[in-house]
């Protein structure tokens, strides 16, 4: 009795194992399989993409008989260019870096406030507005001309930087602008600076 | 999107753009993407304005944007209080040499000193007469004489070399405007230029044996930026474009010598030995990479470029690190890049696009069965066409854009490295046009 209860605990234990070994090799098999399907699944995406980005050239040389000639000719294939397909999910990731990109630079070159590089005093703020005032007498000065304006105490490049850092500073742009011996006054800013 | 835009900055966008040149001014209308790069660089500019440096190299492929990007930087430099300095790289323009190359790079970069009001260069009589000038008024009401403050606020050149003498030549201006002696003024701005060649004509002129030569390139940058921090502007940033120039050099000794001295620049840097000062150089990966005649044949300044380990690792980008490489074009940038533009050809106003989104991409396929992918690897070419196009029916509104996209012509935008190979006479094929090798030919 005892005998038969072992054998039978035996070749159930052995089948068991068996049982076991077979699951886990089928688990193993199926996931493999699944692994495979995607795989395969990847590879009919990227065809169709493929196909598409290909589709009317065969890319193969073609012979022809030309109209009005005495022979054939081999057409090379034309360059097989792909239609510029947009990456839709690229693209609209992309436009939310260039609008973020595009805030952070309006926060810089369109703000309002007053960038100055150098506090300036009242007196030298007084003597510039009084300049700039006078400049808008004319739109092309020579740099005599605005020497004699400013008196020989006044280095005139200090001061054209001066009236042009408040300009930038209040309108964004410059004001006076430099050509060699010339000097031209943008005369339209002047209501906005005086 | 809806950002007003200026008609002068319209005007030089399109007219630079047409040129093939990067725009001086409106880079923020046009700028696509980058946030991250762009985010990371207006830090290191405001840690300048803050007094601290920086050291960046921008590497990319031809045709990248690195031009583009580095002028960007510049502009927002310029608009936050800074002086920028800038010059391309050439065989006869160099770090480091004895034949006039680092004098004569000297000389372009301090010729092209901007500031936000002379954006376009020549902005050094207006810094050193804004320090002189705030000097003599600070001496005028303090009862103090000038020249004594000059040297005063100046005394911190003294610690480089060649510091007194760059106080001498800035008190000479000074001395040459009160006395009304023009030729003095000219002289010195010539010495700050480093136009002179030998002692005797600097001693001549200015009464100064010393002259700025070829081995005070970077010693002199140094000066500059105490200069203009003294002058009331908030930092220094020097741009240097072209590297590869570097990379070039056919004399190990000579290439390496140029290496040692951006080792130079860069340990100083980023030490924090001096203050309000910040460099940007730009170049290819091979410049960087090249274990044979790139940066990375320097061992010391290999193991400070190589790539952050971890976002190697975890497949990212680490946009602060010194190194910020910047990716090709693609293909949504480029058509970003074409929104921008019609937005830019509208003065910011949508009712007034000329051309609406399908004929966008209609554009982008007509080039790319022109030129093949360079259309939008190498852009150059490709916005010009673009700009044309908007030009044309901007003024004959009778067309359609349907019926005249086809005839736009865009033609292959050539690398400096081609360049040779065209002038030789061999065909630079497009990218497309690969390697099948069949021709056409006739059988009569």
């Amino acid at each position: 009795m005892i005998l038969a209860l072992i054998i039978v605990f035996v070749i159930g234990g052995t089948f068991f194992f068996l049982w076991q070994d077979e699951h886990e090799k089928r688990i193993e098999a199926e996931k493999q399989i699944k692994d495979l399907k995607r795989q395969l699944k990847r590879g009919q995406k990227q065809g169709q993409k493929q196909r598409k980005a290909t589709k009317d050239s065969s890319g193969f040389a073609t012979i022809e008989k030309s109209e009005g000639t005495h022979g054939y000719e081999i057409k090379k294939p034309q360059p097989q260019v792909s239609k510029p397909l947009l990456d839709q999910e690229k693209l609209a990731e992309l436009q939310m870096q260039t609008r973020a990109s595009q805030d952070m630079l309006a926060e810089i070159f369109d703000q309002e406030e007053e960038t100055s590089t150098e506090a300036i005093t009242r007196s030298d703020d007084e003597r510039m507005l009084d300049m700039l005032r006078r400049l808008f007498d004319k739109e092309v000065w020579t740099r005599a001309e605005i020497a004699e304006l400013a008196g020989p105490e006044v280095m005139i490049g200090s001061l054209l930087e001066q009236i042009n850092d408040y300009s930038c500073s209040k309108i964004d742009d410059i004001v006076v602008e430099e050509d060699d011996d010339k000097i031209y006054v943008a005369i339209e800013y002047k209501e906005h600076l005086i | 999107m809806n950002r007003p835009i200026k008609a002068k900055e319209r005007e030089t966008i399109i007219q630079s753009l047409k040129s093939g040149v990067v725009p001086r001014a409106g880079l923020q209308h046009i700028q696509v993407g980058r946030s991250e790069e762009l985010k990371s660089f207006i830090k290191d500019v405001d840690t300048i304005a803050e007094g601290g440096t920086s050291f960046r190299f921008v590497i990319g492929e031809y045709g990248s944007g690195k031009t583009f990007f580095m002028s960007l930087i510049r502009s927002i430099a310029l608009e936050k209080g800074l002086v920028t300095m800038h010059a391309d790289l050439s065989p006869t323009k160099r770090l480091h040499g004895s034949d006039g190359q680092p004098r004569m790079l000297l000389s372009e970069m301090v010729s092209n000193l901007a500031t936000r009001t002379k954006p376009d260069g020549n902005a050094l009589q207006n810094i050193l007469e804004r320090f002189l000038s705030s000097a003599k008024e600070e001496a005028n009401s303090t009862g103090r004489d000038a020249y004594d403050l000059i040297s005063e606020k100046l005394n911190e050149l003294n610690d480089y070399t060649g510091g007194y003498n760059f106080i001498s030549v800035v008190k000479k201006y000074l001395e040459g405007h009160e006395t009304g002696n023009e030729q003095l003024m000219n002289d010195s701005l010539k010495w700050l230029k480093a136009e002179y060649t030998t002692r005797t004509d600097s001693f001549r002129d200015l009464g100064i044996r010393e002259f700025i030569s070829d081995s005070s390139f970077y010693n002199t940058l140094k000066l500059y930026s105490v200069l203009v921090r003294k002058a009331g502007y908030k930092g220094l940033l020097v741009c240097m474009d072209e590297m590869v120039n570097l990379y070039k050099i056919p004399n190990s000794v000579s290439r390496r010598a140029n290496y040692e001295e951006i080792l130079s620049m860069l340990n100083n840097t980023l030490q924090g030995t001096f203050s309000n000062i910040g460099f940007i150089m730009s170049g290819t990966p091979e410049f960087l990479t090249d274990n044979i005649r790139g940066l990375y044949s320097y061992e010391a300044l290999k193991s400070r470029l190589c790539e952050n380990a971890f976002s190697k690792q975890l497949g990212v980008t680490d946009y602060n690190s010194v190194v910020l490489r910047l990716s090709p074009l693609t293909r949504e940038e480029l058509y970003l890049l074409l929104v921008n533009l019609r937005h830019v050809f509208a003065g910011g106003d949508e009712e007034k696009y000329l051309v609406p989104d399908e004929a966008l991409l209609a554009f982008l396929h007509h080039c790319a069965n022109k030129i093949g992918e360079s259309y939008f690897r190498t852009p150059r070419t490709t916005i010009k066409s673009f700009l044309d196009l908007l030009s044309v029916l901007e003024q004959y509104p009778n067309y359609k854009w349907s019926d005249i996209i086809a005839s736009v012509d865009v033609q292959q935008d050539i690398e400096p490295s081609q360049v040779k190979t065209v002038l030789s006479g061999k065909t630079v094929r497009p990218a497309s046009d690969d390697a099948d090798g069949f021709t056409t030919f006739k059988l009569e």
